[in-house]
């Protein structure tokens, strides 16, 4: 029989000690007896673990002369009094400093995922960083430390467990309705119809200020009144007096108290509002449509690398005074829940939640096979099918223009905020993520994307209002990402024209900032002319109403003039 | 009618006047694109003012295809079009 020393970090939220419970199960499983060695915490939080401990051990990381050292000593203690050489360290207060100080004769294995330096074994990281997720490490550990990176080491409770592409068995029965709708095979049928009640779930995790839910699920209860709330109460979570209190006025919120594990509510659930943590492999496992945001260190994440897992819309951070905007956006994507759900199920990386049972045969010495080929071919795969040819125009033999879909949501986002786009711009100012997530669900605006050799090289758009009974056509172009060489703007400016001739009434009105030499001369190239007109000019600030005659030039084209 | 050698003399003396110096027996091989010494701006400008000088426009899938993407590879499409 195998022992297992695990010190983990027990009072920077519960997702260490959760994540090391599903660790601890599936080494039980494995007839292997497990010790815990907790931080001194509230009962709550080690009762956590008590159910596959053997032994449970406290060390007070908050008394005045703790230090790392002591605590490798006190560990260095528990293993020879048990005779156990595997160590388990998953804590952020631990570092180096304390695997170098434990007992050269034990073998250590370190969870992480902040990228930091370790002395260890093994070193597991479940963290997905897109394609840096395999070179983290690089020069952080020794040559001979092995790194397990990705989520298929994700430690997830069994209930997220699929095997051979089973679904996953929902608590409550589906609703059969619209399954037409849900394009994942493993995923729950959630889908309801638009005017459908939803249950929308919100937690902060294990910890958080719930007072900074308050606006959010006030105007939640606003916006859909009909849906339900069901929000977490984490056993570190504080000010649960304003959680409280809204319940007692709203008998659609539901408050879950320490609840063992998510996995139920999340079947049950439309959508997830909430920090993002260990929520992510669970959400991703579960396919449910979710709005994250980050309220600690090791939930920043890059939006794009969780676009592989499906996971679309994701805010750096989140205030109290966002809440209304926040709960606005819910309801956005509530109404167009197929669409948010196409998002979910297109995700190139799948979390199968067997990730526990893997690390438990690792650990135990069964060889394991990496899957970064596999992942890394996926993602080309899943890349190509996103710009698939059936969706584009070919330019000429290396230039090809397509429709912008929801996929480039944040992307059309965060080339709209580069510096070089934005300076020439009507509105100079960022535009904050939530914003543009609103927006974006909103919006008639049509955008495309042009490509050269499969690079995003800019997005044009245009758009058609009627004003003063003059149908007026007005656009843009912008950077997806470093210089736009002349002729590709030349392209995307010619096609848009091309395609606007068969409009013979509308008339095509511009703005173009004085200082952007280029555009006005590649406007005047193609047959923009100043304008004179009254209504034209009228109309142009209708559309334009940030673009002052001193910055900028108005120009317009009438479509039946168009010589291209 | 255009000729190379009126075709190179115009190039020699847009890039001269950008304080780019080309002379006959090199300028064929100027690359607009690669050398990174004339701006988006300046580019359209140059096709501008050659539309104006030898009365022949070019489409923008012509500026963007690789062989004319040096003054000798443009000077071969502009006199097929000539």
């Amino acid at each position: 029989m195998s022992i297992f020393a695990i010190r983990v970090s027990s009072h920077q939220g519960i997702g260490h000690l959760m994540r090391m419970k599903w660790l601890a199960r599936a080494l039980m499983k494995r007839d292997c007896q497990i010790i815990f060695i907790v931080d001194t915490c509230p009962k709550a939080n080690w009762q956590i673990v008590t159910e596959y401990a053997e032994h449970l051990y406290f060390i007070d990381t908050q008394a005045a002369n703790y230090h790392q050292l002591t605590d490798a000593q006190l560990t260095n203690e528990i293993l020879a009094k048990h005779q156990c050489n595997q160590l388990i360290i998953d804590s952020y207060q631990l570092d180096k400093t304390y695997e170098q100080a434990i007992n050269k004769q034990v073998t250590m294995t370190v969870f992480d995922d902040l990228a930091r330096e370790h002395a260890c074994h093994q070193l597991f990281d479940m963290k997905w960083s897109g394609k840096q997720t395999y070179h983290r490490y690089d020069d952080k550990v020794s040559s001979d430390c092995r790194c397990y990176l990705g989520p298929e080491f994700a430690l997830l409770a069994p209930e997220y467990e699929q095997r051979n592409g089973d679904a996953l068995t929902p608590i409550s029965a589906p609703t059969p309705s619209h399954s037409q709708n849900c394009q994942a095979s493993t995923t729950l049928e959630v889908n309801r119809a638009v005017n459908d009640s939803h249950s929308i779930l919100i937690s902060l995790g294990g910890g958080g200020d719930l007072s900074t839910l308050t606006p959010l699920i006030t105007h939640l209860i606003r916006l859909v009144p009909q849906s339900s709330i069901q929000l977490v109460i984490g056993p570190q979570a504080i000010s649960v007096e304003s959680a409280e209190q809204l319940a007692t006025q709203h008998a659609n919120i539901q408050l879950l108290y320490q609840p063992n594990g998510l996995a139920e509510y999340y079947q049950q659930a439309t959508l997830f509002i909430g920090a993002l943590g260990t929520s992510l492999y669970e959400l991703a496992a579960i396919g449910l449509p979710a709005v994250t945001f980050s309220i600690a260190k090791n939930q920043q994440n890059d939006i794009l690398a969780l676009e592989d897992l499906g996971h679309y819309f994701h805010l750096a951070h989140f205030e109290k005074q966002q809440g209304e905007q926040l709960a606005t956006l819910a309801k956005a994507l509530l109404y167009q829940l197929p669409r948010v759900k196409a998002l979910r199920a297109s995700a190139r990386l799948k979390v199968d939640g067997l990730g526990a049972n893997r690390v438990a045969d690792i650990l135990l010495g069964k060889a394991h096979q990496s899957s970064e080929l596999k992942v890394t071919s996926e993602l080309k795969v899943t890349k190509e099918q996103h710009n698939s040819p059936d969706n584009s125009e070919q330019l000429t033999d290396k230039i090809s223009i397509r429709k912008v879909n929801d996929h480039d949501i944040n992307r059309y986002l965060i080339a709209r905020n580069l510096p070089a786009n934005a300076e020439r711009m009507t509105i100079n100012d960022e535009i904050p993520q939530l914003s543009h997530y609103l927006w974006w669900f909103t919006t008639e605006r049509v955008s495309y994307l042009l490509s050269e050799s499969g690079r995003d090289r800019l997005y044009i758009w245009d758009s058609k209002r009627t004003i003063n009974a003059q149908e007026c056509l007005y656009g843009g172009w912008f950077t997806a990402g470093g210089e736009v060489p002349f002729n590709l703007a030349m392209l995307a400016i010619k096609w848009q024209l091309v395609r606007s001739k068969a409009e013979s009434s509308a008339v095509w009105l511009a703005v173009i900032h004085k200082e952007n030499k280029f555009v006005n001369l590649l406007n005047q190239y193609m047959g923009f002319k100043e304008m004179t007109a009254r209504e034209e000019l009228d109309a142009t600030q209708i559309l334009f109403p940030c673009a002052s005659p001193e910055q900028f030039n108005y120009v317009s084209l009438a479509c039946k003039d168009i010589k291209l | 009618m255009i000729t190379t050698l009126s075709l190179q003399t115009f190039f020699i003396d847009f890039l001269g006047e950008r304080g780019i110096a080309c002379t006959p027996e090199n300028i064929d091989n100027f690359n607009f694109m690669a050398s990174g010494l004339l701006d988006s701006f300046e580019l359209l400008n140059m096709f501008i003012q050659l539309e104006m000088t030898v009365g022949i426009k070019l489409t923008p899938e012509e500026i963007s295809d690789e062989s004319t993407a040096d003054v000798g590879g443009l000077i071969q499409v502009l006199l097929a079009k000539g």
